[in-house]
């Protein structure tokens, strides 16, 4: 069992950084070129999400969690933004509320595609938190 | 990021040397953008030879240039794609609208129309 926190600004900089964290941190379950990429590709849609939408124009905390047990791989991605209004119209495959932005709206479902589970919660004003679990198989 | 103009000037070919995300598209939407409008082509080829990693963010900035070059009588290409990113251009639907191609070689074979 593993696990581990990472606090950081909501700054698009920081998009690179958790990819490269959670990276290292699964390296010990030693998973594929695939399931890494996937796994990283699911991270970023989450975290960029938060930095996009969470604070608006301010900068505020995103937290990464990891935690591993046997062969699965639990990642927390959590905010104290503004939150989700319509978790189900969020969840869209397309929708997005920042369409000006070229932003294409796939991110969930990419999240969704891409691991076995996931879990959104979301509160207005008070934040969101995404739940993704993905075995990586041995 | 390495820009050329290519096939009688009506080829712009980006190779961009980064990850493609959110952070980074907006310096490769703001480049390319400014040379269509600078250089009159009215293609894109976007050579991935250096690209590592690339998310939706990526997705939502070639639809952007897509839709530009459309207007214009254009094409959107992608060359060097590695497996994980040419996953994600056949989920978004993208391989659908571009034209991929497996070399610079095939790019500079390709008959333009319009």
């Amino acid at each position: 069992m593993n696990m581990m926190k990472l606090e950081f600004l909501s700054r698009s900089e920081n998009e690179r950084f958790a990819r490269t964290v959670i990276s290292a941190f699964v390296l010990e379950l030693d998973p594929t070129m695939q399931e890494l990429s996937e796994l990283k590709t699911a991270v970023s849609e989450a975290v960029t999400n938060a930095v996009i939408h969470a604070y608006g124009e301010k900068n505020g905390i995103i937290t990464m969690e990891g935690k591993i047990t046997e062969d699965t791989v639990e990642i927390i991605i959590s905010d104290k933004g503004k939150g989700i209004e319509d978790i189900e119209l969020a969840m869209e495959p397309m929708y997005t509320e920042a369409p000006e932005a070229e932003r294409s709206g796939l991110g969930f479902t990419i999240m969704q595609t891409f691991t076995d589970e996931l879990d959104v919660e979301s509160m207005p004003g008070k934040g969101t938190k995404i739940t993704m679990r993905k075995s990586i198989k041995r | 990021m390495d820009t050329k103009i290519i096939k009688q000037k009506r080829t712009l070919l980006i190779s961009p040397q980064c990850d493609i995300d959110h952070h980074s598209v907006a310096k490769i939407r703001t480049e390319t953008d400014r040379l269509i409008s600078s250089t009159g082509v009215i293609n894109i080829a976007f050579d991935f030879s250096g690209v590592g990693f690339m998310d939706s963010s990526g997705i939502g900035m070639i639809m952007g240039r897509y839709r530009k070059v459309k207007a214009l009588g254009g094409r959107v290409y992608i060359v060097n794609a590695r497996p994980e990113i040419m996953r994600l251009i056949g989920l978004s639907g993208l391989a659908d609208i571009v034209t991929i191609l497996d070399t610079i070689g095939d790019l500079e074979n390709e008959h333009d129309e319009a």
